[in-house]
């Protein structure tokens, strides 16, 4: 497969993943994650 | 530890050349913008804003009390690790996106803890390269890898196969930079979480001293060995339009570059080896300008000075 192939198959991947994420809610969901204190990565768990 | 005398000797006028300079300005600036909620720190809390929707490139706790985005190393666990999600596409799609952009330079460019080992690294002490006893580089250049299988996908999944909650393993047990970035300016500030620091918060520290110990004498051992963002960042290297062009009809066979390399890739055999973070080091030692780094035409020519038995001249 050439370069040009193999970056057309990774950005067009990219663009369905993160636009069917986007569709399903993903947003939301990392925000609210992202918004938690995640106490295990401060080292409280 | 082998002293290291064999770096090239850069003429002073060719120290920071300006991809150099740009590189150091944009880290900076970019670790500084994205880690701006200055409240937080000060609060002993963290940004919950709108922008915590996105996803930040490199690997910025979002427990940062600073960071006003969010991880993807942590975002892509976390939604592993729960049994009533599905693995967000959303953080696969941006990973998919960034790599395919400018793969690792997310390391060389963006990311805080890269930063942090940078900065240790020119600390004038004598420094010692892993890549000389090769097995031993070799066999740590898969921990990564191993790292990545385990503790961010088989782990933080397995629980949830029973319909129970996982955990943000990687995060939780290993990752230096939330130790850093989150855990420390979190408990220095809020009263209410100090006391719950135990055992974990102990050995988390232990690591994170280990790592930036070992940042004084080594370049950059947490991103060479250990990260599993910049294993998954590695995968898109060879195909990224920001990349290492190295023109081999100027090229002198003389080294300089693979000896400077903080990653310690050979560049002109390999110049978009999945270890290569495009921080430009190659190209600013090079005394014929062949190398390049950046977007634009490929203009990659196979390396043709390899013997048969595999004497390159490029050695390390």
């Amino acid at each position: 497969m050439s370069l040009l192939t193999q970056r057309i198959v990774v950005f067009a991947l990219g663009v369905i993943l993160l636009a069917g994420g986007i569709l399903r809610g993903d947003v939301l969901e990392l925000w609210r994650r992202a918004t938690q204190l995640c106490l295990g990565c401060i080292g409280i768990g | 530890m082998a002293k290291d005398t064999e770096k090239p000797k850069i003429p002073f006028k060719q120290r920071l050349p300006l991809q150099q300079k740009q590189r150091k300005w944009f880290q900076g600036l970019f670790v500084l913008g994205t880690n701006s909620y200055l409240a937080g720190f000060f609060k002993g809390t963290i940004y919950q804003g709108p922008l915590k929707n996105a996803c930040l490139p490199g690997l910025n706790c979002y427990s940062c009390p600073g960071s006003l985005g969010s991880c993807p190393l942590g975002a892509l666990q976390g939604s592993i690790s729960n049994p009533n999600q599905q693995i967000s596409f959303y953080v696969l799609g941006f990973l998919t996106l960034v790599g395919g952009l400018v793969g690792r330079a997310v390391c060389g460019w963006a990311c805080p803890f890269g930063l942090v080992q940078d900065w240790l690294h020119k600390i004038p002490t004598p420094k010692w390269k892993p890549e000389h006893k090769e097995l031993l580089h070799k066999l740590l250049l898969q921990l990564k890898y191993l790292l990545l299988l385990l503790f961010v996908v088989l782990l933080p999944f397995l629980p949830t196969v029973t319909g129970q909650y996982g955990d943000v393993y990687f995060c939780k047990y290993i990752c230096p930079s939330g130790t850093l970035f989150a855990g420390i300016p979190l408990l220095s500030v809020n009263d209410q979480l100090r006391p719950l620091a135990g055992w974990l918060f102990s050995w988390k520290g232990l690591l994170l001293f280990i790592f930036l110990s070992l940042s004084v004498q080594i370049s950059r051992p947490f991103c060479r060995y250990v990260c599993p963002l910049g294993a998954i960042y590695g995968f898109f290297n060879r195909i990224s339009l920001y990349r290492v062009r190295v023109d081999h009809a100027a090229c002198t066979s003389c080294g300089n570059c693979t000896r400077q390399c903080p990653m310690a890739v050979t560049v002109p055999l390999d110049p978009n080896s999945a270890e290569c973070i495009r921080c430009g080091e190659c190209a600013a030692v090079c005394p014929t300008h062949a190398i390049k780094v950046g977007f634009g035409p490929l203009k990659e020519v196979e390396m043709k000075h390899v013997d048969q038995s595999g004497e390159t001249g490029f050695g390390q």
